[in-house]
């Protein structure tokens, strides 16, 4: 009776630690899934979000900011030197040069730190 | 069918005086943001005021809110980025405050009105010049110029640099601001459609159909609990992005 009892206690604890490793294993292979993007999130310098929507988002509110700045200065230029409309011309197509180029930081592959 | 009854969504968003009559024009916003400078100080005092070894849960709360920003923080910055930690702490919890306390009846979200995330935008942006110019000195000017470009290709592209640059602070307060007010105008918009179902069909047949807006409205409140997170969370990863280059070039 005892000797079967152990036996069904060690079966058990065996079935147990199968159960653990296995879990243990999924845990590892999980963790190797997600730390390469973990990675790579940290190395975009624009702020890494991979989801599509965040990045919807984020690209249309960079390029309407460089714009918006660039239109500020135009503005602010050509009131000064009473030049309108020609920094405000000039100054809107640059700033959506940056805007586009705001975008390009968040979507470019690849380290962006070395610019 | 709607007179009398229209939707103000913008309403919600103008300035109240509070406190008359004491000298100064202090609004509701103010207040907010007042009481949120006081919430978060005061909510981590508490928790931590026991200072147990094996925490409890208002304990273990305060710690994983701190080790969240800290571990965001140093994953971010570096160990050089440390000292700014309190810092990205402060926006974080006083960003994420107000977002929160906007949510509650008869609050008001200061974080909705752009001079507040402007000002918020341009404290980060000017630490993070001022920063630059301690660690890289006039070399900070250089970034303006892409490494490897023709010098021919320079009057093109060091203002398209320093455009994208300065619109850092516009984008990074624009996000908090119109996030905020598209939430508030929402929730308004939905909670007021209830009134005009009632007040137009009448309360037999418009009082039963305005629990659909109320339910849509429970669940933009959720959408809201985390749009409200997630733009604090944003904004304090983008600060420290922006400091961490500005530590490390």
């Amino acid at each position: 009776m005892d000797l079967k009892k152990e036996e069904g206690v060690s079966l058990e604890e065996d079935a147990k630690k199968k159960q653990l490793d296995s879990f243990d294993k999924k845990l590892q292979d999980f963790e190797s899934r997600l730390n390469p993007s973990k990675k790579h999130n940290h190395s975009q310098s624009f702020g890494g979000d991979n989801d599509l929507w965040k990045f919807v988002l984020r690209s249309g509110v960079e390029l309407f900011s460089a714009f918006l700045v660039g239109i500020m200065i135009g503005y602010g230029l050509d009131y000064w030197l009473s030049t309108r409309p020609l920094f405000i011309v000039i100054f809107s197509f640059l700033g959506m040069g940056a805007g586009v180029l705001n975008v390009w930081r968040i979507v470019k592959p690849g380290d962006i730190k070395s610019k | 069918m709607v007179a009398g009854h229209k939707i103000d969504a913008l309403g919600q968003f103008e300035l109240h005086e509070v406190f008359g009559g004491l000298g100064v024009y202090f609004t509701q916003s103010e207040l907010m943001m007042v009481i949120a400078a006081i919430i978060v100080p005061v909510a981590i005092y508490f928790g931590m005021r026991h200072k147990a070894v094996v925490p409890g849960r208002y304990q273990s709360a305060t710690e994983m809110c701190y080790e969240f920003i800290h571990g965001m923080a140093i994953g971010t910055m570096g160990a050089k980025g440390k000292g700014f930690f309190p810092f990205i702490f402060a926006l974080f919890f006083f960003i994420l405050t107000g977002n929160y306390l906007g949510l509650l009846p008869f609050s008001f979200a200061f974080t909705s009105h752009i001079v507040v995330t402007v000002t918020l935008a341009l404290m980060v942006f000017v630490l993070s010049i001022l920063v630059s110019l301690k660690n890289q000195g006039l070399k900070f000017f250089a970034h303006f110029m892409p490494a490897g470009a023709p010098i021919a290709m320079a009057p093109l592209l060091v203002p398209i640099e320093i455009l994208s640059y300065l619109s850092r602070p516009i984008s990074l307060s624009i996000r908090l601001f119109a996030n905020m007010v598209a939430g508030h105008v929402m929730l308004e918009m939905f909670a007021g459609f209830t009134i005009l179902l009632a007040t137009g069909l009448g309360l037999a047949l418009g009082g039963p159909l305005g629990i659909l807006p109320i339910l849509l409205n429970m669940a933009l409140t959720a959408l809201e609990l985390l749009v409200g997170a997630l733009q604090a969370y944003v904004f304090a990863i983008l600060t420290c992005m922006y400091l961490q280059e500005a530590i490390e070039h």
